[in-house]
């Protein structure tokens, strides 16, 4: 009896007390995107009647610690009732429904201030858990990513497979598109870059995890490059950054070698000339490329070798009347020019990267380190120094092993 | 207190009981005088002749046959259902009179089988007078299951008061008790609670007799012992436990003979009372015996080496020792495929959760960890929540307290008025509370599953624990979201394995691991192919049976 | 007729539920901040020297079959010294059980309750252990025996799930100019295996009369393998410098899991909810030997237990909110499991050695 007793007053207090973290599911505001612009808003200070505030004038901030850096565009969900029988109708139509989400934009020095501020101007319990992708505008990644990146780690809230992407200012542009087939760009955003199965020429190992992981080691890395239109979204290439700061930008061809050469490539496309006839041409479906990089030092020298060997099947051609004839030497033929082609592309791409930029975005350093330690131990220093004249060679070896519905 | 009778009433209405009542006879006897330190008869024999109180044992009858009949009336005090019948035996001046109970005993018997011979058909054998002796009438005279002498008041009334017939001769300060029980009761049927697809269709009837006839049936094996108890001061029911004596647990079954012995209450009707009063701990929210009234499910216990009971007036059969994973098995198992019937029992696994943790996880994972589930799903559940006037809890409080009701209702209301409420109670929980915005659609999708896991639950009485159990784990959940689910559970675990039945814990197998015992409780075994009964239950008899290469 | 007896099996899960707990979740960084990428290869010797160090353990369960370490203690040392001899034992595992509390708070405030006051969350989970120590020792073995799967099969998918992000350039190279720190970070790979001296206490409760010596030496590899494999794959996964930098690499691991279209989308948070049991089962083998030793300290039978470990409920809490930052926890937590390992691995080789003499002295006698 006496158990039962204290069994009912811990219950009690428990209720009475307890929920400490618990809130409503519709009361929290699931943040979808984050985008970060340079700070932008106009300055003027003055009071304006209330029907003359422009959402600009919400978005200022007073503060203590001098001048704001930062404006910060997170993007809510907007939730009606029944959110099935509320969709936007008619397919699209005509560019696109009504917006489902909402845009905030705020201006401050510090992430977590300005997340709090904004939530004077919003009913709902802002709440990472959710976020799906983060686009950082090309004047902040210029700037350096790791000087801001921090809040993004620290916070509980964040999880490591948000999606981190770069566009060209003012980035919060990109959170305004409306797609057509998803309600909200954010999540538009996150399902991009799974088509990279079949499509080589996106980066998309971009988690906030592994970039940070990139970070603290110092190596460099590339990171989606987006565009945008007012309903689409589009992934250009990527954007390179060396020692966390961003410096240049690379294209769809560039993104293709580097995962070629970073053993990234989960399947794509080469086209090359066909072999017997110069203006045709022959289309090679990937589905696996595996590549192994040695490196080799000769003496003071350090040479590497890039092995590179993909498998897929012949999935076109065009020219030569459509005529079927796959013989073994055409094939063979066809191998050889695929591997040419990916040679080419990828000799173009390294000189690309070891000269204009000097970016050692295959990460070669991290190769050395743990293939050739005690080379590393030494140069480790120069490294920037040495890493433009280093000699790669690409090896390719093509293999088609299918020749689709026909012979 | 408890009387431990040495023979059964078997008296047979029909064809079907007369088999099994020979071995009856004997089993009892041989059982009883075999015990050794807990051995009942001795003891307990002293005790029994306690059973009206001290006021009956000492009256002994006299040799006036009005006198005795006055006395026997006057105990029963005049009852207008106890009818005596006097007459002279062989048309002679010796008078007899038999007194019996018309609604228990077989009227038709006491006439033609024991009056009428006596008065008449004694004429035609016996010529002297002489002849008439009391040994004569017993043995010669009257063919009946049993007949007894009988001396002392007590042992005549309890005998009348259960069915028998008492007959009086002029002259002898003793008489003889004549069993004659013939007491109208239901058929055997359908089982109610517990349905089978493939299995019999019979269930337990009221009738002690008749159970144990169907278990009988069932196994024709002299070791399947009955022993029998009185229980109940006032009532006087008889209670039988049965088990395989070369197979069950004998510290099981002394256990379960001490507890019966040791009760001492005015009154206890049915099986599942009984269990209540014998069950290893009352506070358990969990049932701790297995309640079936399905005589397949009883004979099977008995063959994993359980132990029985059944009591008069009872239309199911306690079988103990039960643990959770036994509780959890359902008659059909055992009619089906052994690949089918371990995914049904994992079923009734998940079935059990889902009833007692679906709603504390809607709310943990609502109220404190959104962040847990899928985008979309949190998007969608906000979508549904929208506008609702309730926290996630209240709204499940409601949701699940509608539900009760209604259950309960259902079940109380007469069958005929019962559909109405499913109709009323499918409109209130389905559409009306959604479309009037009470609660989110959601939210009822989360309750009837969560109904259909508890449906899901075999054995009746775990289903309502489980049902019990959903309100602290709500309450858990709404303070400490998933940490309080994650204590919850452990505390869960903490007192199941902690409670026993009949000596056995109620988590085995599941601790320790025995994989061939969870073969045959989480899981069917292959029918051909587990040779031993489950370890866990301490069986004195390991085999079940020889090793088969049927297949493969 | 309540059977107290303990099957070989769950001698096995209790070996390995007191080495588990809450070093699970910081072992790697801990190793990794002590030898760099070779931390494995430390915490592999570590686990050698355990096998060693479990020598005179079952030296002295075999001497004394009946009995558990308070007893034995007690009468290889006699009473006075023994108790004395104990006193350290009991303070260790009470801090340790208390802090176990503290820093399983920290990872639920962390992961999944974040308002929630640190008090409560050690206050009811100590309460839980309190309960079912209440039950005693065959009820704690079958509750610890029924929660092993569940959070053995969330590491083992923890470990199949991460496979596919583990880089093996990340724990190259092997034990380059590192054999220094490698060697000096052999210590603190053995006290990870704390745990190791807490299967005494409950082999006295053996059903068998045959000592289970084999569930015990298995019981002991299981964690040494399960730590080595997790130090390695978050190595392999995250790499030295991100294992320095973050706490709780075992949460993280699964953070960085890809889990798409499954229910439970934040596996991280998922996992906390299965790290509780397993924190929760070393525990409760702490706090029972905490009360074994107290009781025989103090020679408290029969219904002293009880309030023996009631008293418990206050203490623990009290322990594991002693520290007030947050900050200042784990590092408390490892020295204290540094001072731990060198007096049980002093203690028990001491008594065996006490015992063997002992039984000779008796023998020529």
């Amino acid at each position: 009896m006496i158990r039962s007793t204290w069994f009912l007053i811990i219950i009690c207090l428990l209720i009475c007390t307890g929920c400490w973290d618990r809130k409503n599911i519709e009361d929290r505001g699931y943040i979808l995107g984050i985008a970060i612009d340079a700070h932008s808003l106009e300055k003027d200070a003055e009071q304006k009647p209330p029907d003359k505030m422009k959402e600009t004038d919400f978005g200022r901030i007073d503060m203590t610690t001098g001048k704001p850096e930062y404006d910060m565009t997170v993007q809510l969900p907007i939730v009606k009732k029944s959110p099935t029988v509320s969709a936007s109708g008619g397919g699209g139509e005509g560019g696109g429904g009504e917006s489902m989400s909402w845009q905030i934009t705020q201006s401050g020095d510090s992430f977590l201030s300005m997340e709090r501020e904004m939530e004077s101007r919003v009913s709902l319990t802002l709440f990472y858990e959710h976020l799906q992708a983060i686009i950082i505008s090309d004047d902040i990644a210029r700037a350096g990513l790791d000087k801001m990146i921090d809040f993004f780690l620290r916070d509980r809230e964040m999880r490591s497979n948000v999606g981190l992407f770069v566009a060209a200012t003012p980035a919060k542009n990109l959170l305004e598109v409306i797609p057509r087939v998803e309600d909200h760009s954010a999540t538009y955003l996150h399902e991009l870059p799974t088509n990279s199965e079949r499509n080589s020429r996106v980066v998309y190992k971009s988690g906030l995890g592994e970039t940070v992981i990139c970070i603290r080691e110092g190596n460099d890395f590339v990171l989606p490059w987006i565009e945008a239109t007012k309903d689409e979204i589009k992934m250009k290439g990527g954007a390179l950054f060396k020692k966390g700061k961003m410096i240049g930008r690379a294209d769809e061809v560039d993104i293709e070698s580097i995962n070629l050469i970073r053993n990234m490539y989960r399947g794509g496309v080469v086209v090359a000339r066909r072999p017997d006839d110069k203006t045709g041409l022959i289309v090679m479906d990937v589905f696996g490329a595996k590549t192994k990089i040695k490196p080799i030092i000769q003496g003071d020298e350090l040479k590497v070798d890039v092995y590179i060997s993909i498998r897929g099947q012949y999935a076109e051609q065009i020219g030569s009347g459509g005529i079927d004839d796959l013989s073994d030497k055409f094939i063979e033929q066809c191998e050889r020019a695929f591997s040419n082609e990916i040679e080419k592309q990828c000799n173009r791409t390294i000189r690309k990267m070891q000269k204009e930029y000097n970016i050692d975005v295959f990460q070669l350093n991290k190769l050395l380190r743990t293939q050739k330690p005690g080379y590393w131990h030494e140069i480790k220093e120069d490294w920037d120094r040495i890493y433009p004249d280093v000699e790669i060679n690409v090896h390719v070896k093509s293999d088609v092993r299918l020749v689709g519905n026909k012979k | 207190m408890l009387k431990p009778i040495k023979r059964l009433f078997t008296r047979n209405k029909g064809n079907k009981g007369s088999k099994s009542s020979g071995i009856n006879k004997y089993n009892p006897q041989t059982q009883l005088d075999s015990r050794s330190p807990q051995t009942l008869d001795d003891s307990q024999n002293q005790q029994s002749e306690v059973i009206y109180g001290q006021k009956y044992i000492n009256i002994k009858l006299t040799k006036n046959l009005k006198e005795n009949l006055a006395t026997i009336k006057g105990a029963m005090n005049n009852n207008y259902d106890i009818k005596t019948k006097e007459f002279k035996l062989g048309g002679r001046g010796v008078f007899g009179a038999v007194v019996y109970i018309p609604s228990l005993a077989d009227e038709d018997f006491v006439l033609n089988h024991i009056v009428n011979p006596l008065m008449i058909q004694s004429s035609l054998i016996l010529d002297r007078e002489d002849a008439i002796s009391f040994d004569t009438i017993k043995d010669t005279m009257i063919d009946a299951e049993y007949i007894n002498e009988a001396e002392s008041l007590d042992q005549i009334l309890f005998s009348v008061m259960s069915g028998d017939t008492f007959l009086s001769v002029q002259g002898y300060p003793k008489g003889l008790i004549i069993s004659t029980k013939g007491y109208v009761g239901r058929q055997v049927s359908e089982p109610q609670l517990e349905p089978s697809v493939k299995g019999s269709q019979e269930g337990f009837t009221e009738i002690l007799q008749d159970n144990i006839g169907l278990l009988r049936r069932r196994i024709r094996d002299p070791n399947l012992v009955f022993e029998v108890y009185k229980v109940g001061q006032r009532t006087q029911m008889e209670v039988v436990i049965a088990y395989l004596r070369d197979v069950a647990d004998q510290g099981v079954a002394i256990e379960t003979a001490g507890r019966l012995s040791s009760l001492d209450v005015d009154g206890i009707q049915g099986t599942a009372e009984l269990g209540l009063y014998i069950t290893d701990n009352p506070n358990s929210i969990f049932p701790l015996y297995q309640v079936t009234e399905r005589p397949d499910r009883v004979a099977r216990g008995l063959m994993e080496g359980r132990v029985a009971i059944f009591m008069e007036g009872g239309a199911e059969a306690l079988v103990v020792p039960a643990t959770m994973p036994i509780l959890l098995q359902s008659a059909d198992d055992y009619y089906e495929n052994w690949i089918v019937s371990s995914l049904l029992r994992l079923l009734r696994y998940g079935g059990m959760l889902i009833s007692i943790f679906l709603p504390s996880l809607y709310i943990a994972l609502a109220g404190h960890h959104p962040g847990m589930l899928p985008t979309k799903l949190v998007l969608t559940i906000t979508g549904a929540r929208t506008g609702v006037p309730f926290p996630g809890f209240l709204e499940a409080v409601i949701m699940g307290a509608t539900l009760e009701l209604l259950q309960e209702a259902s079940i109380r209301l007469p069958r005929v008025i019962g559909q109405a409420v499913s109709i009323v109670g499918g409109l209130v929980i389905g559409q009306a509370a959604v479309q009037a915005g009470l609660v989110g659609p959601i939210m009822v999708i989360i309750i009837g599953v969560t109904a259909i896991g508890s449906f899901v639950v075999t054995d009746y009485s775990l289903g309502l624990a489980t049902r019990v159990l959903r309100i602290p784990f709500m309450i858990l959940a709404l303070t400490l979201g998933g940490f309080g689910l994650a204590l919850g559970a452990l505390v869960l675990i903490t007192y199941m394995a902690d409670l026993e039945s009949f000596g056995i814990r109620y988590i085995k197998p599941l601790s320790p691991y025995r994989i061939r015992d969870l073969k045959q409780t989480i899981l069917k075994a292959r029918d051909a192919s587990h040779m031993n009964r489950p370890a866990f239950l301490n069986t004195a008899d390991v085999q079940r049976q020889t090793k088969q290469r049927r297949g493969k | 007729m309540r059977t107290k007896k303990l099957a070989p099996w769950q001698i096995m899960v209790l070996t390995v539920s007191g080495i588990l707990g809450v070093d699970i979740l910081i072992v790697q960084h801990n190793m990794v901040s002590a030898a760099g990428v070779d931390g494995w290869i430390s915490l592999t010797i570590g686990g050698m020297v355990i096998f060693a160090a479990s020598i005179p353990v079952i030296y002295l369960m075999r001497l004394y079959p009946d009995k558990d370490v308070p007893q034995i203690t007690i009468e290889v040392l006699g009473k006075w010294m023994g108790r004395l001899a104990l006193i350290p034992l009991t303070v260790f595992s009470i801090v340790y059980a208390g802090l176990s509390a503290r820093i399983i708070g920290q990872v639920l405030k962390m992961f999944l309750l974040d308002k929630t006051p640190m008090t409560v969350i050690v206050v009811s989970m100590v309460a839980a252990v309190i309960y079912l120590v209440d039950k005693g020792v065959y009820t704690l073995a079958a509750v610890v025996d029924i929660i092993f799967p569940m959070y053995m099969t969330a590491l083992i998918l923890l470990v199949v799930f991460s496979v596919p992000q583990a880089n093996l350039a990340n724990i190259r190279p092997v034990l380059f100019r590192n054999a220094g720190k490698t060697a000096g970070a052999i210590i603190p790979g053995i006290y990870n295996f704390t745990g190791y001296g807490t299967i005494p206490y409950f082999m006295c409760h053996l059903k068998s009369k045959k000592l289970a010596v084999k569930p015990y030496i298995i019981g002991l590899g299981i964690p040494v393998l399960l730590y080595i494999i997790l130090t390695v794959i978050t190595t392999m996964v995250f790499g030295e410098t991100t294992l320095r930098a973050i706490l709780y690499p075992i949460l993280n691991l699964s953070k960085a899991i890809e889990f798409k279209s499954g229910i439970l989308d934040r596996l991280e948070s998922f996992m906390a909810l299965f790290w509780i049991p397993m924190v929760f089962a070393s525990i409760v083998i702490f706090t029972y030997i905490s009360v074994r030793k107290i009781s025989e300290i103090f020679s408290i039978k029969g219904k002293g237990k009880k309030y023996t470990s009631y008293t418990l409920l206050f203490l623990l809490p009290a322990v594991a909110m002693i520290i007030p930052k947050d900050l200042n926890v784990l590092e408390t937590y490892n020295n204290l499991k540094h001072v731990g390992i060198f007096y049980i691995s002093i203690f028990y080789p001491i008594l065996a050695l006490v015992a063997g003499v002992k039984k000779r002295v008796v023998k020529q006698k």
